[in-house]
């Protein structure tokens, strides 16, 4: 069971420190491989086994729930990894330099931030991982180190910083929501999933509600989308297919893990249709600007919006119809790898310009092909599909 | 069963979706018949095999056959998710 913790925790902050001090992509590019892939091997050994590698009712752990979100995360990252020397290639511009190098030690921080968010049970330490993954990222979306992009970066540290305030409070709720649980009440979600029955309805409530508001950001629900659409679409191809294959249902993962909570109590109805809304009103929000938009990397951006908005919606359905959100997670992450990996190849002598134009045409048949069958089996066979599962 | 309400929701979300679904295809026919810039190369360039089409194929191929066969590796866990917040099947 070390073994795999070294592997899930050990070997990412390994490869961390090593990418950082290294001067050779070349030998960068191999660690982050091989970090990718003992990763995800362990990731699959305790998917299979159905282990939790830490001891019980401690701070870290690996549920049901962790376990799946580990799958896409694992999974995500090692096709990003394989993806990247060939886009590195590519970026060869003396401006691209110190991006080409900060490139390796921010991939395998974000991997060990986000895998800290996935095994962390406690949510005071939850919240400080989780803005961990916020700072992995920023040199990753600023790669082109244009206007634009700084623009980008900018905004959305700003507005996922503000809702991961409103996160905060809302952990500070949950807090007070324990007050009357007695001496052992503590914020790990398995000790408040057995005192639910002596939490303060009221302050789950405005936890929730919070929770919710805050990690939006980070998930892109509307209407704090905006930040998340502006970083994936300034971002390069495999940063993008990172963000939108694996740290949305990250972000998803931590409000599971407070409507978990919210489930176990009174304000359970309450809380579905909470997400309900969210989730239908962030489909709107998509439609509308998927109608109005002529970038294509937002096109996808605001098709992540669309796809978090149907998963949110399921949730808050709940039944088989949260089994079929769980399942369009995975889905959504397979389908979004591959369409932000097919934009990065059309827009490969673009650099940071995403308007097509006839360059489409110029693209070779087998991209253009996988990109209009990815279009249309993410877009309208995979919804249908989990809606019908 | 299904009442005539869940129809009408059901009926509301296919619609938005269809939506999605049309301003996508309008995003990728506006692609195919917009003008060549002046200065951008004619010529296509040439078409190689890359790790990019086996990651996406393999990432849109792989998700039919878990959707189909349900592997209980997958499925053990999701069942137990449910279970865990409350929701039985």
């Amino acid at each position: 069971m070390m073994l795999t913790i070294l592997l899930l925790l050990g070997l990412p902050l390994l490869s961390t420190v090593y990418t950082a001090r290294s001067r050779s992509l070349e030998k960068n590019h191999f660690a982050t491989l091989a970090t990718g892939a003992g990763h995800l091997g362990a990731t699959l050994y305790l998917l299979l086994t159905r282990q939790n590698p830490f001891p019980t009712r401690a701070w870290f752990g690996l549920d049901p729930l962790g376990s799946f979100f580990l799958l896409i995360l694992s999974h995500t990252f090692f096709a990003v990894a394989l993806y990247s020397p060939g886009f590195l290639q590519r970026m060869k511009k003396p401006e691209y330099h110190p991006s080409r190098w900060l490139y390796y030690p921010a991939l395998n921080s974000y991997l060990l931030a986000s895998t800290l968010v996935i095994v962390t049970q406690h949510f005071g330490l939850l919240w400080v991982v989780i803005e961990l993954t916020t700072f992995s990222l920023v040199p990753l979306i600023y790669f082109y180190r244009s206007k634009e992009s700084l623009e980008a970066v900018w905004k959305y540290l700003f507005l996922v910083s503000l809702g991961l305030v409103f996160l905060l409070i809302g952990i500070l709720a949950l807090d007070l929501a324990t007050k009357g649980a007695g001496e052992h009440a503590s914020l790990v979600v398995s000790d408040l999933v057995r005192d639910a029955a002596k939490l303060d309805p009221l302050w789950v409530k405005t936890g929730f509600v919070l929770a919710l508001v805050g990690i939006s950001a980070k998930i892109g629900l509307a209407p704090m989308h905006p930040a998340d659409i502006d970083a994936t679409s300034n971002a390069p191809g495999p940063v993008a297919a990172l963000m939108a294959g694996s740290l949305r249902s990250t972000a998803m993962l931590v409000l599971l893990r407070f409507y978990e909570v919210a489930c176990h109590t009174s304000v359970r109805v309450f809380s579905q249709r909470l997400l309900m809304i969210a989730g239908a009103f962030s489909i709107l929000v998509a439609a509308v600007y998927i109608w109005r938009s002529r970038d294509y990397k937002r096109l996808l951006a605001y098709s992540s919006v669309e796809h978090l908005g149907i998963i949110t919606l399921a949730t808050g359905i709940g039944g088989v119809a949260m089994l079929g959100a769980l399942l369009h997670t995975l889905f959504n992450s397979f389908g979004k790898i591959a369409l932000f990996f097919m934009a990065g190849r059309i827009n490969r002598d673009a650099d940071a310009s995403n308007r097509l134009g006839s360059r489409f045409n110029a693209t070779p048949a087998m991209e253009r092909v996988c990109f209009r069958i990815g279009i249309f089996l993410h877009h309208w066979y995979a919804p249908l599909r989990s809606l019908f599962q | 069963m299904i009442h005539a309400r869940d129809w009408l929701v059901l009926g509301l979300f296919l619609v938005l979706l269809m939506i999605i679904f049309i301003g996508m295809s309008r995003a990728l026919l506006r692609m195919l018949q917009s003008p060549q810039p002046v200065g951008l190369p004619t010529g296509k360039p040439l078409e190689r095999f890359h790790v990019a089409h086996a990651v996406s194929f393999y990432a849109l191929v792989v998700s039919v056959p878990i959707a189909i066969l349900r592997p209980d590796f997958l499925f053990g866990p999701l069942r137990s998710i449910l279970t865990e917040f409350g929701f039985s099947l």
